[in-house]
């Protein structure tokens, strides 16, 4: 694994950031996480198996190499795929970490800090999320969970009880 | 089996150590009666992981380069894995998902009991100060005390703008 290859893979990286920017700009998509996985995972993973099939008659790389590469580029990716959901839903905690660090020296005390926040932000938002990703639906005024949303809150849950620990405070 | 298989499977295996080695601090902590964030201990436990990682690598294959990408490596499969933790203790999607498992259906009004906002903030006041980003002073004001958390609001305010989201 040459330090040109660790290079190529970050800029490849870069290339595809940039597409996301580009998508982002130009078409707002409503299925966020559904783009994301098509930008950063299927279109790579696309390339992945035609690179390699054209390497495997050029030899242009070693399958470690190869193998290397592919695992770095996938980290990364999955890194900046979670960093998205964070800025994406506009984590509380950053935007507390952010209103102190505009207000003076003084601080803010607990009641300012909870002014600034508003349900429909903490919680509403975050459920049109939910309901546009695929994972849960609303049916005469109740929500209910799809197959995808099950698979994923089993995962959480039984995390949390393989740590012994309750479930998040969210 | 050559050295660089080898780093390579010593990276994919580093969350399943992570985590191994998270619920052992965990339940030791809890046992001596010690309160500390859990967050803040898998911080620590992937910083000083950098270790055995970086010595086998430089051991497995003696190449600067090959080093260089443990490092990096490594460290973003920690972020990864710090976050997945992050998101099962403080992720409201996930809450919410929990939640609905749990009870089957929830309607708003349930949605409402279950989410208070103070609440919320409170929890949230009380990880910052667990993880040294934030102070409570003496008149009850807080401010900021660490600049980690700092760096990824900024970035995540710019961030937003980039990819033009509406933020007014």
């Amino acid at each position: 694994m040459s330090l040109c290859l660790i290079l190529y893979t970050i800029i490849f990286l870069i290339i595809v950031i940039a597409v996301h920017i580009l998508v982002w700009r130009l078409s707002f998509p409503k299925k966020q996480l559904l783009a994301l996985f098509l930008i950063f995972y299927l279109i790579p993973i696309i390339l992945l198996i035609i690179f390699s099939i054209l390497n495997f008659k050029a030899d242009y790389l070693s399958l470690s190499d190869l193998t290397a590469s592919a695992l770095m580029y996938f980290v990364l990716a999955q890194a900046y795929v979670q960093t998205y959901s964070a800025v994406q839903a506009v984590a509380p905690s950053l935007q507390i970490i952010y209103a102190l660090f505009k207000a003076d020296k003084n601080g803010l005390n607990e009641d300012e800090i909870i002014k600034s926040f508003k349900y429909e932000n903490l919680v509403q938002d975050r459920l049109g999320d939910l309901i546009s990703d695929g994972f849960i639906y609303e049916n005469n005024k109740k929500l209910y969970m799809t197959f995808k949303g099950k698979c994923l809150a089993g995962i959480f849950f039984y995390y949390r009880k393989i740590y012994g620990l309750e479930i998040g405070k969210g | 089996m050559s050295g660089k298989y080898l780093v390579l499977a010593i990276l994919i295996s580093s969350p399943f150590i992570l985590m191994i080695f998270h619920i052992i601090f965990l339940k030791t902590l809890k046992f001596i009666n010690m309160n500390v964030s859990p967050q803040l201990i898998l911080f620590l436990i992937i910083i000083l992981f950098n270790v055995p990682v970086l010595l086998s690598t430089y051991f497995l294959t003696k190449k600067i380069d090959i080093i260089i990408y443990s490092f990096i490596v490594y460290n973003c499969i920690g972020y990864c894995y710090f976050h997945i933790f992050n998101m099962s203790e403080t992720a409201r999607r996930i809450k919410i998902l929990i939640e609905i498992m749990q009870k089957g259906a929830l309607s708003a009004e349930d949605l409402k009991l279950s989410y208070n906002t103070d609440l919320m903030i409170k929890y949230r006041l009380e990880r910052l100060i667990g993880l040294k980003q934030i102070i409570k002073t003496n008149d009850n004001k807080y401010i900021l005390s660490g600049k980690i958390l700092l760096i990824g609001a900024l970035f995540m305010y710019a961030w937003r703008k980039i990819l033009g989201f509406n933020d007014k």
